[in-house]
């Protein structure tokens, strides 16, 4: 068990950045701010973050068993997020457990 | 995964739509400050200088040992839809190449290098895959308290590392790819492979994995583990 948001991925969104740098083109991307290595590639919230997301029991959920997920125990409770989900919205702003918690990767 | 709540105040967190040498930039709704989360901090805005505090307990799995272990799971639905096909990640992970072809200017490992990164007391350090992926390793930090890290020359890109810090006076001592956890010549525990895991005896210790080009940027001077 690791802090999993992993940083595989944190550039790695190629994909989704890479769609993003057409999005970008087409609204208005704020200038960057100056801190030494930060580009600016889209405007804010052009990945859409989640916030208080829906959760169903695993018996209903709709997933098979080979696919990679973000697994988190907290507070005696577990949570499973789908990694190409989380992909697509970069991160999760939720309760996990009673603790307000932000699930990236 | 980490606490949204810092002092007396909760942050809700957007995409920034920037990177910081190629790793996630967050923005909070609360104050407009960015936030780095390769280096876990404020980078810029009202916050700058305010840390996250890292939440233990995730590990990246399949759903199926993940709901093994955790048969009573919640599962993050998005619209109706609990998984989603397409990876964006694909191509990135076979190619040689970093993000927007960012490269590392630290030389010592390759860019796309696959390395368990953490922060101990201080300094970052970095140990490459290929050097603990065959039957795991142990490192003896700073301190003189030993660090087990496991994964399989197999594993998956996308699965975790495991890796585990002894308690002050305990060791790891491996003998023909079995490991146990010792102090004073007594068994503490030892590793199970298929759970990767010493049961209770010793929590899992907090790291990621990342590729070397990103963590170098971020971390000038890491330590590298296992040359």
């Amino acid at each position: 068990m690791i802090r999993s948001h992993h940083v595989f991925c944190l550039a790695a969104v190629a994909g989704v950045w890479g769609a993003g740098g057409a999005l970008a083109q087409e609204a208005t991307v704020p200038d960057p701010i100056p801190v030494e290595g930060f580009i600016q590639l889209m405007p804010r919230g052009a990945i859409a973050a989640l916030v208080d997301p829906d959760f169903v029991p695993a018996a209903n959920a709709k997933i098979p068993d080979d696919a990679w997920v973000l697994g988190f125990a907290h507070g005696g409770k577990a949570y499973a997020y789908d990694l190409n989900l989380l992909n697509a919205h970069e991160v999760v702003n939720h309760e996990a457990g009673g603790a307000p918690i932000a699930a990236v990767w | 995964m980490y606490s949204r709540t810092n002092g007396d105040q909760t942050f809700t967190f957007d995409t920034s739509g920037g990177l910081l040498n190629a790793s996630l930039v967050m923005m909070d709704n609360e104050t407009d400050s960015h936030w780095s989360i390769i280096t876990d901090e404020a980078i810029y805005g009202p916050a700058k200088g305010q840390r996250l505090e890292q939440v233990p307990g995730s590990i990246k799995t399949t759903f199926g040992d993940w709901k093994a272990r955790h048969p009573k799971t919640w599962v993050l639905s998005v619209d109706g839809r609990e998984h989603e096909e397409k990876s964006p990640y694909d191509s990135y992970f076979a190619s040689d190449n970093g993000f927007r072809n960012t490269v590392a200017k630290d030389k010592r490992l390759a860019d796309k290098e696959s390395i368990f990164s953490f922060h101990y007391q201080g300094s970052a350090y970095a140990a490459p895959f290929k050097t603990f992926q065959k039957g795991g390793r142990a490192h003896t930090l700073v301190d003189g308290r030993q660090l087990f890290l496991y994964r399989e020359k197999a594993d998956s890109s996308y699965r975790s590392t495991v890796a585990f810090l002894a308690p002050e006076g305990a060791a790891f001592e491996g003998k023909k790819g079995k490991w146990r956890m010792t102090k004073g010549g007594e068994t503490l525990a030892t590793f199970d492979v298929s759970a990767r895991s010493f049961g209770d005896a010793v929590a899992p210790f907090q790291g990621f994995d990342t590729f070397w080009y990103i963590w170098s940027l971020n971390n000038e001077g890491a330590t590298i583990l296992g040359k």
